[in-house]
């Protein structure tokens, strides 16, 4: 069965921090595992995880009882998972709400694993910046006044 | 010229006088000169009274000549004067009327020269300011058109540095979700298209 990627995990950089926190949950469990096993008291903490890798982990652990082995077999998918990426360039940092606005609209309406690559630029001065694999669709405030550049010279060219 | 025949005139016309007063005196000097001549004629012996009246009787006839030939030459000179000043009057309207037809020719001439003149110059005047206001006007284009170059090559510069100065850090991207979204389902069926040969 084809492992997928859960809602929450939207960008590509959750992905990634996904794949870091699986695998450092997983030599967690293997280090304790060997202290125990020794009989040590001293056992490290358990590392926290972001919330769309726990609810990775979880979706994982509906298929494969959760163990050392496994998460590293996670980690390993998730590394492995391929998925077809967006870029929205806003003009600034996107607040998670219109984040996962956006990611759930894409992937409700053009590909239901893409991953969106949120970035900000205050130059484009609003609107957004699509840029996919092939194209690049810019629907920015900036470029909609360059745009209509013979309007601006005209109004410039008016002054008297 | 018209005061030289004028002075000319006045000239002749005193010696004219002067000439005739000489001459009546040389007449009287003749008589007076004369009267001895007549002297070795045969002598007659006059009484006192015929002498008198031969002597009075001379005299009346001797002034009347002297007023006769006066009269005369009044006349003569009345006369010459009327012609001699008809003369004068004459030369002087000739010469005035050729000095008046020479200066209104020189006048018109002159003026003529100045119309042409004025003529020149307004018509180099009016080309120097249609050449400036056409110099003024190609110069205000050039500069509107250099500028507009500088807007059109710099516009997208321009204007990310205004949206940057204006709005700052200010953007409310949730006031632009709808209008994020609706850009996005514009393009919806590329995206699509693109996502799906982008895997």
């Amino acid at each position: 069965m084809e492992f997928k990627v859960p809602a929450d995990i939207q960008t590509p950089e959750q992905l990634q921090a996904a794949v870091y926190e699986v695998e450092r949950y997983a030599d967690w469990l293997r280090e304790t595992g060997v202290r125990r096993e020794v009989g040590a008291t001293n056992l490290p903490d358990e590392p926290a995880m972001a919330p769309e890798t726990l609810a990775a982990v979880k979706a994982w652990q509906a298929r494969k009882k959760v163990t050392a082995e496994s998460l590293s077999q996670l980690a390993a998918a998730l590394r492995a998972y391929k998925a077809p990426v967006i870029h929205l360039v806003l003009a600034d940092i996107a607040p998670p709400a219109l984040r996962q606005r956006l990611s759930a609209w894409i992937r409700a309406n053009c590909h239901p694993a893409a991953l969106v690559a949120l970035s900000a630029d205050s130059t484009i001065g609003g609107g957004v910046v699509i840029r996919t694999a092939n194209r690049l669709y810019d629907e920015s405030f900036r470029h909609r006044l360059v745009s209509n550049r013979d309007a601006l010279a005209k109004a410039v060219s008016d002054v008297r | 010229m018209t005061w030289v025949l004028i002075a000319a005139a006045v000239i002749i016309l005193a010696l004219a006088i002067a000439l005739g007063v000489a001459w009546l005196e040389h007449g009287h000097a003749k008589h007076a000169a004369a009267a001895p001549a007549a002297a070795p004629a045969p002598k007659v012996e006059l009484d006192a009274a015929a002498a008198a009246a031969l002597k009075q009787e001379l005299e009346t006839a001797y002034r009347r000549q002297i007023q006769e030939l006066t009269g005369t030459f009044a006349q003569d000179l009345t006369a010459t004067s009327k012609k001699l000043s008809e003369q004068v009057e004459r030369l002087t309207t000739e010469v005035i009327s050729t000095e008046l037809e020479q200066y209104q020719a020189t006048m018109n001439q002159v003026r003529g020269i100045a119309d042409q003149a004025a003529a020149q110059i307004k018509t180099a005047m009016d080309q120097q300011q249609a050449g400036l206001q056409q110099a003024v006007e190609q110069a205000v284009a050039n500069e509107r058109d250099r500028r507009l170059a500088l807007i059109d090559t710099r516009l997208s510069q321009i204007i990310s540095s205004y949206l940057v100065e204006s709005l700052g850090s200010g953007v409310d991207l949730g006031a632009q979700a709808d209008y994020i979204v609706q850009s996005l389902e514009a393009h919806k069926e590329d995206i699509k298209k693109d996502l799906a040969s982008g895997v």
